[in-house]
């Protein structure tokens, strides 16, 4: 089975608990979300190693550690989560994935590269989901934690 | 309807008396426990009498850990139904008001917990407006307790105006129900008025009720509440230009926390700040670092040295460090404190805005343009978001970012 890539977002508030006790996140984030739970969740599914080097911002947090999710695990405090929203915006979807299929040699190490610059509407939509759950991440004030498990 | 606090006495009496029956477990509720020695003495009577002797051992149990039966038995008694009970023992007949005391009081512990003050105190004040009608206005002790609760959550926001209200009314209710300021829940009350009306200026009053209370304590005993006094009597007399009664007080506190056996940890690292803050401001540099360090050491050992506390130790190293021209360690501590800012206190901006503000200045002493352009615009995004574009400290932080040379700006 192929590792898959996914952003939770979580309360600003309930990241300390999760920085300072990462173990049990699995049944945390099938928590239901008036229960305490999660706020939302993304999924980037194999697109993982695509969607950090395309944009590296949506990544740029700290080591979870301790975490039981997989190797990758890394939080963004809710500022960061502010910031990465910002720099989203500027982002242009369409030229952005043009410019990966286009600068194959450049990707071609990435996990699945060649899969997704065949199927770049899919990738696309990916992006443009993610983009929308990192604003939704920001106006809430929420932490989010990427991992790949 | 409660079945008010179970006493010590009486679960020991009852241990001593029927504890083969389960008898002081049946009266602390535990009643799984109670039918299990129950069912164990009759098994043990008819069929194997060494088990009477297994039993003997479980009920020793027992009084050994009663002390811990005794505080969840009462803790569950006053979540699940003190709500219901008014002073003086007087029932409500509102179970609606009772409900949504509880509903609200539930979010209010959650999000205290987080430390999210804004979250308590917007769910507080929905639990206390439903417990003031349970309780037909009091006087109450729950009531009381409640009002001291939320007194502290508007003093942690600065809110001081209605951190007074709650806190007066808390005192006053105390002081109906017959209690004296050095009663456990009362002390706390007094000691957040205290420190209300010191924050407010009006020390004259702060000093008095810390005399109240140091009056109700006992005598030499180091306690954590004893600590707490010295703490805050410390503050105020540093507030009030009193700098060596202040040092004193620090340097009592701090011997007395070493004798106290189950220390309060954020008010230990609290205490250790303080002093360490103390020295550093008469430059005892040394001295000063190993206080902060035992601080972070602590906060270290409690919650990984996730905390606000923690944030304060490594923001106090940062500013040694720049007085001491080792900017590279300044560095280190400033962008700690930012982090554990960001992670401990999300919402409250100008807490993380005075790091932003230390950061900023260490990069650009450190000829780090580029970051400190970064961190002078986040500075003013941040001051922009919490008091407007036109307040003075948002033109000031507008003003130090125009004076990082033009190419590094970010575009």
């Amino acid at each position: 089975m192929s590792a898959g890539g996914c952003f939770v977002s979580v309360g600003g508030y309930r990241l300390r608990k999760i920085v300072i006790d990462p173990t049990g996140l699995y049944e945390y984030f099938d928590t239901p979300a008036d229960s305490g739970g999660p706020t939302g969740r993304q999924t980037v599914e194999q697109a993982w190693d695509v969607v950090q080097a395309l944009l590296p911002e949506t990544v740029n947090g700290a080591t979870l550690e301790g975490a039981d999710l997989g190797e990758t695990c890394l939080y963004l405090t809710p500022s960061r989560v502010v910031e990465a929203h910002a720099q989203l915006l500027k982002r242009d979807v369409s030229a952005l994935v043009k410019h990966f299929v286009d600068e194959q040699e450049r990707y071609k190490d990435l996990y699945w590269a060649n899969v997704w610059q065949e199927d770049t509407e899919w990738l696309e939509q990916v992006i443009r989901e993610l983009m929308q759950f990192f604003a939704a991440a920001a106006a809430r004030g929420d932490a989010v934690i990427f991992y790949v498990g | 309807m409660s079945e008010g606090r179970k006493s010590a006495p009486v679960a020991y009496l009852l241990a001593l008396l029927t504890g083969l029956v389960g008898g002081h477990n049946f009266y602390l509720g535990r009643y799984v426990a109670g039918v299990g020695q129950f069912a164990l003495t009759l098994i043990g009577l008819k069929f194997a009498p060494w088990l009477l002797l297994v039993e003997l051992l479980w009920v020793l149990g027992d009084v050994v850990f009663m002390k811990k039966f005794l505080h969840h038995a009462n803790e569950l008694d006053a979540d699940g139904a003190e709500a219901t009970e008014a002073g003086g023992g007087e029932t409500t007949d509102d179970p609606a008001a009772v409900a949504t005391y509880h509903k609200h009081q539930a979010s209010y512990k959650g999000a205290y917990d987080m430390g999210d003050m804004n979250g308590a105190a917007r769910h507080g004040t929905l639990a206390l407006a439903a417990l003031r009608v349970a309780v037909k206005g009091g006087p109450n002790d729950l009531l009381a307790g409640n009002l001291n609760n939320m007194g502290a959550v508007c003093r942690l926001l600065g809110d001081n105006t209605r951190a007074r209200a709650y806190l007066d009314e808390s005192v006053r209710m105390f002081r109906q129900l017959g209690l004296k300021p050095g009663a456990e829940d009362m002390a706390s009350s007094v000691n957040n008025l205290a420190l209300t009306c010191a924050d407010m200026g009006d020390h004259a009053a702060a000093e008095r009720l810390y005399k109240q209370l140091q009056a109700a304590l006992p005598a030499g005993q180091a306690t954590n509440q004893s600590v707490r006094l010295l703490n805050n009597l410390a503050n105020l007399y540093g507030k009030t230009g009193k700098p060596m009664e202040s040092e004193l007080a620090l340097e009592r506190a701090l011997v007395m926390a070493a004798k106290v056996p189950d220390m309060d940890v954020t008010l230990h690292t609290d205490l250790l700040n303080n002093c360490a803050s103390t020295l550093m401001d008469r430059q005892a540099w040394d001295r000063s670092r190993t206080l902060y360090q035992q601080a972070l050491a602590l906060q270290e050992r409690a919650c990984k040295g996730i905390s606000r506390a923690a944030a304060t130790s490594h923001n106090d190293l940062g500013v040694m460090a720049e007085k001491l021209g080792d900017w590279a360690t300044a560095q280190q501590h400033h962008e700690r404190a930012l982090h554990l800012k960001q992670i401990c206190v999300p919402d409250e901006l100008l807490v993380i805005a005075k790091s932003e503000h230390s950061l900023g200045g260490v990069y650009f002493a450190r000829g780090n343009f580029a970051q400190a352009a970064k961190m002078a615009t986040k500075l003013v995004a941040t001051y922009t978001q919490a008091l407007g574009s036109t307040h003075p400290e948002t033109i000031q932080a507008r003003t130090n970012l125009a004076a990082i040379p033009h190419e590094y700006l970010p575009q």
